[in-house]
This record gives C-alpha cells, structure tokens and sequence, in this order.
C-alpha cells in the first residue's frame, strides 16, 4: 500500500503553494515587503512593478476588491482550458489579453491555455495555478 | 504482460483494488494536469533566459572592447589602481516565489549603473574611456543578476519536471496496468472457484439423489 | 546580499570597475584550479553571498556543485562564451526530452 500512500500525499500536496488567504492589491500597495503565506507555510512575494502594473488596470476603488494572486484554474474535465473567477480578476485578465469589454461585466471566464503563456509573462507573481479535482 | 499483485483472490480484495485503481487513476490525470503546466511555464521562462544569454554575451563584448581601450588609454597598472577605489555597488535582495509548488528566487534589485562621480574613484585623475568601461560592466551586471534569476528558476522547473514525469511513467505503465492485470485475474479465479463449486455442488446433487432412488 | 565574482584577471578588473562586491582572479595552473575550488566551496557555505558569478572557463576546471544556495551563473570571459545556448538547451533536453531548436 506504499504507492497508495505516495499518490495520497501527491494529490494533497497538489494545492499546497495556494495562498491560506488572498489580500487586497489595496493591502498589498501599503507592505514594504508585499507577501502571503502559503497553504505549506512558506512566504510568496510579490514584484513591486507588478503590482503597480495592476494598478494601472483598474479604478482606485477597485484595488480593494482585487485579491491576489489571481487563481488560474486547471481541471482534467476542461482540457485544454482555464477558468478565472472574479469581476476584477477578469477584467484585470481580459485587459492584458486585450479582449476586455467595458459594457460586459463578468464574474467568470473560461479561455483557452494557449493564453498562459502571455498572461504569465506579464503576470508572474501575481497569478497562480490551481489544480481543482471535481 | 503486466506482473501482477501478490493479493488473494477473493470478493473482498477486487472491491479494494478497484478503489486502488481510482485513486491510482485520480493521481494520474492531477500529475498530468500538473506536468503540462510545468512544460508550458518552463518554456514561457525558457524563451527569456534565452534572450537574456543572448543579452549578456552582447553586453560582455561590448564591455571587454570598452575595457581594452581604457586601459589602453591609461594603461593596465593605472587602471587597476582605479578599479580598487571603486566603490561597492547596491546590494540585492533575493526572495522567494513559488510556482505549483517549486520556490523559486525572485530578485528584485536597482540598477546598477551609476553616474561617475558615484563610484568613488577620483575622476578628475581618469578618462573619459574609463568610464564607459565602468558603465559597460554595470550594464552586464543588470544583465547577470535578471539571468541568474531566470536561470535558476528554469533548473528548478525541470528538475520538479523530472520527478513528475517520473510519477506519471510508473502510474500511466506500470502500477495502473498491473493493478489491472491484477483485477483480471482475481476475476478469472474467482469465476473458476464459483464454476469448480457449481460443478462440485451438481455433483454432491447427484449423489444425494442417486442414494434416495 | 553580494555578488561574487570568480574568473581571470581582466574578468576581475571589468567587474570591479562596475562595483561588484568581490571578485576574485585565478591563474592558469593546477595549483589555482585547487584554490579556485575552495574559494568556491567557501563562498557557497557563507551567508551573504546572493549570486555567485564565475566564468564558464574557469567553471570548467572547478566542476560546479548542485547547490539550493546561493545561485551561480556561468558568464562568458574576454573569448567570449564556450556554450553560448548549448547549456540552456541541455536543460531542456533532460527536462522534456526532446532537442528543441528555437
């Protein structure tokens, strides 16, 4: 019953770099050192620019409701694609992608992987990847 | 033909392995699931620390040229001299980041290029070439310290590459396909130790009806 | 935390001109090979050194260790560099396993 063993600690320990809680761009402007504490109990900093780049996305109201990191969603049954909740995550994500519309509001957006890559680059430590079992 | 579990054959022990196999099967799609966005990530970081190489080669010889004529221009013993009341330059801080679970460095440092007059050497006394060789070799040192940062992130990203293709190989070929080969078999003996009773149980039938007649 | 540099002289003196915080020169001999090693084994147990920057030749002659801590880089000297991508590409090679061109 090792590999049991193993496989269980793996799928436990999928989700263990997720935040314990998100924090407000709002909050995170006002930290000399701009961190969360992660579910394993280790630090995740953030880049300064970084989040000064998010700000220029948003409304100042809207930095108390932007939480990060913003959660990139993975799952088995959607293949191929990725899942982002949040009316101001989507919006901050559909900006960078060039597809934001100021008449659509969003709570949630499914997009195909292929777009990563670009939302990554510009995006490192400020969005992170989920692993969501159904 | 996959090997197959030392377990016994009976109803009880092809109920727990065919649990086995789902969580088994669970554990694989995640690690999958896991590993491709590994691969992609490592060529998002990949494609710069390209670049970035690409960078550092450039800016190197471009400093060694500004260095050959500065010292050609003072002389090897002169600047030399120069380069020890150089002051430090700014020191980095180097933190933490974490990428599904690999920490990774995150640096975040000023620039290093500086105006003469900032690196402590009295410039009244040199020329004009050492400066840019001074700047030159600030310019490399932006260059190596985003590198190093890259670079390190890159290696720790396929070394978790590594084992994850490792977990995924020996549960996609060989402890699923055995956990099945397994299944099969506690079937098939049990289908024959039920055909074996039958045939017994008909027997014993006969028998006890040949004695009535 | 402090940049270290380990090459040849004119590597030493490019990057002092530019501020590192310390570098040192090794020669050519087996002699140097040996101080360069410790020099490297030392710089790598101590605790404010963040980046360790060597030249890929002399990084050469040292072998360098898997370490968590600090980071080293292998830069190009004067002769420009041995590898110029063939390291990152090796990377990838034993990553993926594939050869990439790109």
């Amino acid at each position: 019953m090792k590999i049991d063993k193993i496989l269980n600690k793996e799928i436990s320990r999928i989700n263990l770099h997720l935040p314990k809680t998100r924090k407000s761009l709002a909050k995170l402007l006002e930290e000399d050192e701009p961190k969360v504490e992660l579910r394993d109990g280790s630090k995740h900093y953030f880049k300064k620019e970084e989040l000064l780049f998010l700000s220029s996305l948003i409304d100042e109201w809207e930095k108390d409701k932007l939480f990060l990191p913003i959660v990139l969603e993975l799952t088995p049954v959607w293949h191929g694609y990725f899942k982002i909740h949040g009316k101001i995550e989507v919006k901050v994500i559909e900006k960078i992608l060039g597809t934001y519309d100021i008449l659509e509001e969003k709570s949630e957006v499914t997009l195909p992987r292929y777009l990563l890559p670009k939302i990554r680059r510009k995006l490192p430590t400020t969005t992170t990847y989920a692993f969501i079992m159904e | 033909m996959p090997e197959i579990l030392k377990v016994k054959p009976t109803r009880m022990e092809l109920l727990k392995l065919k649990r086995r196999i789902k969580l088994a099967q669970k554990g694989h799609k995640l690690l999958k699931e896991k590993q491709d966005a590994l691969i992609m990530e490592f060529f998002t970081i990949y494609d710069e620390a390209l670049s970035l190489r690409k960078e550092l080669a450039q800016k190197m010889e471009e400093a060694f040229a500004a260095l050959r004529l500065a010292e050609i221009d003072v002389g090897l013993l002169k600047l030399k001299e120069v380069a020890l009341g150089v002051k430090p330059n700014n020191e980095i801080t180097i933190r933490k980041r974490n990428i599904m679970g690999v920490p990774v460095p995150l640096i975040e440092a000023e620039s290093f290029k500086r105006k003469p007059d900032e690196r402590g050497y009295p410039f009244v006394s040199t020329s004009s070439r050492v400066d840019i060789a001074a700047q030159k070799f600030e310019e490399v040192l932006d260059v190596a310290v985003r590198l190093a940062e890259v670079e390190e992130t890159l290696k720790r990203l396929a070394r978790e590459i590594e084992k994850t293709k490792r977990r995924v190989n020996a549960l996609e070929y060989i402890i699923i396909p055995r956990m099945e080969a397994t299944v099969k078999f506690i079937s098939q003996r049990l289908d024959e130790i039920e055909r074996e009773n039958f045939f017994r149980l008909k027997r014993v039938k006969a028998l006890l009806e040949a004695r009535h007649a | 935390m402090k940049i270290v540099l380990m090459g040849d002289m004119d590597t030493v003196l490019g990057f002092k001109l530019a501020g590192v915080h310390e570098a040192y020169s090794f020669g050519e001999t087996s002699l140097e090979t040996e101080r360069a090693k410790n020099k490297l084994k030392e710089l790598i147990e101590r605790e404010d050194v963040g980046i360790i920057l060597i030249t890929e030749r002399l990084a050469e002659r040292v072998e360098i260790p898997e370490v968590k801590f600090p980071i080293i880089l292998q830069i190009p000297d004067k002769f420009g560099s041995i590898y110029g991508e063939a390291q990152l590409r090796e990377i990838v090679r034993k990553a993926i396993g594939v050869e990439i061109k790109r």
